[in-house]
């Protein structure tokens, strides 16, 4: 097994409204490797966006916390880490983009002030070195006239450029670990294709890990080494991105890929998934996933399934599957 | 070929690098619009060169008395007239200015620092601080502004300084409560978020990515205050809890002027009108700014 980069036990972050506990993530178990791209799946409102808040310690402003788990990164926790230490990993170590570029670029600065800031705080560049650091890394996000570029405001540029702006941003510290929460939804499918493209290539460039968020699983093919399937603030599959596309088992993971349009096949109507995710505030009292599922048994209504494995690296969390986990050698 | 899409690229660069517009140049642009904002901001700068000038440029003294002229109307000698005491009215209202502007500028200046820092902290950190914070200016909201002012010229004692600081403490709950609203959404906001995400800490947050945007609000209402600031600073004065009678402040002319107001209707007519065209000016170039900043106003 090679280097563990980051690996979350048991996360449990709760929303507290009105005095009532809203579990977002309930008990979330995922690991990456150095180097490695792990694509987080599923609907919205199943906890992926709020799994990686948890991770970077962004929950301050949110009514969120984290009641239980553990985050390890490197050598530490990140949940009892300290404000000041946390900083120093913010930005430095984890970087993150969002999904709005639009929205996450401060109207007031200049590119390359907003892009230098992390530079500057963690780097210690002085100004000269700081922008030809910002221009060399305009110019690995495919940015041109990175030079003219440096001194433009963000409402000069187009959607797509922002997002180069923010993955330059994001990588200008050399980051170990790249949190990108769905850095493509808000973007014309051309330009998607481009900032996949580009990420590819930043990536592969410093060996940054990555966590991939996103409901597009076209993106996850294109981009993934591993899957985790998500489903209402738990990890209901994860596989291998090839064994997942071929061999999907939780019947939510065979939804979400038979709710993809396919090529070539003249097949009658899309399927979809029936019903809604169900709301954290009143999750069914099993398997949170029995009232939608086709393949709903008995037990599913009152028991909730363990995450086990099938084969070495797919886990599943279903009963369907009871008789061909591996049991755990004890 | 490709060489030459690359040309035509930097081409358009070069174009687009020099109408770049930066958001003081998009103020600006929408500013200059507005005729009377642009008069106001004329005669605001007018009225600065006048009280930079002050005692240079006034015909007569602003203190001397001359016995042989009392009272007398609005002449080619004294076109404001002059006062119970001969003094030439015109010199006294130019010196005059710079006391009305001072204490209007730093006043102003005053209660927009302190409520800025007070509104920023509230805003961000929330809680019980944010509680306590409002309360306070709830407090200081209950009590009417001049009657605030005239409480506190009553522990300090009467006097410009004091004057000054008894407008700038009444002046810092609206500040506050104007920079908190705008904190509380700005602090939502996702590049503040995208801050927070690259190791920035608080105090930089606070000051680099929230603060900023807060500005516009703040100069218009800065602006708008100056007015009020002057107004209350007069009328304190009109009471004689400011500046003492040999001075020439508008508000103590009016007070001094107000015994004579039947026989001699210009000993008041001139600094009240002083006072009225100064705020008037000064809110005009409120509203102006408010309409230019709003990025909600479209031309």
């Amino acid at each position: 097994m090679s280097n563990r980069l980051l690996e979350i036990s048991n996360l449990k972050t709760y929303f507290f409204v009105d005095n009532q506990q809203i579990p977002a993530v309930n008990g979330v178990d995922l690991f990456i490797n150095e180097g490695e791209t792990l694509g987080i799946v599923g609907e919205s409102g199943c906890g992926k966006s709020v799994t990686s808040l948890s991770i970077m310690g962004l929950l301050g402003h949110t009514p969120g916390k984290v009641v239980d788990g553990s985050i390890r990164f490197k050598d530490s926790d990140l949940l009892t880490l300290p404000e000041d230490k946390m900083r120093k990993i913010r930005g430095n170590e984890i970087a993150m983009i969002f999904q709005e570029p639009m929205t996450s670029l401060n109207p007031v600065y200049k590119i390359g002030q907003q892009i230098g800031e992390a530079v500057r705080l963690h780097l210690k560049y002085d100004k000269k070195k700081t922008r030809e650091h910002v221009i060399n890394m305009l110019k690995l996000v495919g940015i041109p006239r990175a030079e003219e570029i440096i001194d433009e405001f963000p409402h000069q540029l187009s959607g797509g450029m922002r997002q180069r702006v923010m993955i330059a941003m994001a990588m200008s510290c050399n980051p170990t670990l790249l949190i990108a929460d769905e850095p493509t939804t808000a973007l014309d499918v051309t330009i998607q294709a481009q900032i996949l493209e580009i990420m590819k290539k930043v990536k592969q460039e410093k060996g940054t890990a990555m966590m991939l968020i996103t409901h597009d699983l076209g993106v996850v093919a294109e981009m993934c080494d591993r899957i985790v399937v998500m489903y209402a603030g738990k990890v209901v599959e994860e596989a291998d991105v090839f064994e997942l596309f071929e061999n999907p088992k939780h019947p939510y993971t065979k939804g979400l890929l038979n709710s993809v349009p396919k090529l070539g096949l003249k097949s009658e109507r899309l399927t979809s998934i029936p019903g809604n995710v169900p709301t954290p505030a009143n999750m069914p009292k099993g398997c949170k996933f029995a009232p939608r599922c086709i393949e709903v048994m008995e037990i599913c209504k009152t028991e909730d399934p363990e995450l086990s494995q099938i084969s070495n690296g797919h886990q599943c969390r279903c009963f369907l599957y009871e008789d061909e986990f591996v049991k755990e050698a004890k | 070929m490709k060489n030459g899409t690359v040309d035509l690229h930097i081409k358009d660069g070069r174009q687009e690098a020099e109408k770049v517009r930066t958001p003081f140049l998009e103020f600006w642009r929408k500013f200059k619009k507005q005729r009377i904002a642009m008069i106001a901001a004329f005669f605001i700068g007018f009225l600065f060169i006048v009280a930079l000038l002050g005692p240079f440029i006034a015909p007569y003294s602003a203190v001397e008395p001359d016995y042989e002229n009392i009272l007398s109307s609005p002449s080619m000698q004294h076109l404001a007239g002059t006062d119970a005491f001969g003094r030439d009215i015109f010199s006294r209202i130019i010196e005059g200015t710079r006391i009305s502007l001072f204490v209007g500028l730093s006043s102003v200046f005053f209660s927009a620092v302190l409520g800025t820092i007070l509104g920023l902290v509230s805003g961000y950190y929330g809680g019980w601080l944010d509680n306590m914070i409002m309360r306070i200016c709830d407090v200081l909201f209950a009590f009417p502004g001049i009657l605030l002012a005239i409480g506190i010229i009553a522990i300090l004692g009467p006097g410009l300084g004091n004057v000054v600081i008894a407008v700038a403490i009444f002046g810092i709950p609206t500040f506050a409560r104007i920079v908190r609203s705008s904190t509380l959404s700005i602090k939502e906001t996702l590049y503040v978020e995208s801050a927070r995400s690259v190791g920035a800490s608080a105090k930089r947050i606070i000051f680099k990515h929230i603060f900023p945007s807060t500005l516009s609000s703040i100069i218009v209402y800065f602006t708008m205050r100056i007015g009020t600031a002057i107004l209350t600073a007069a009328s304190l004065s009109f009471l004689g809890l400011g500046a003492q009678p040999p001075s020439p402040e508008w508000g103590a002319m009016l007070s001094a002027g107000r015994d004579f107001l039947n026989t001699a209707p210009h000993v008041t007519f001139f600094p009240g009108l002083s006072i009225f065209i100064t705020v008037l000016a000064f809110n005009l170039l409120g509203d102006g700014l408010r309409d230019a900043l709003d990025p909600k106003m479209k031309d």
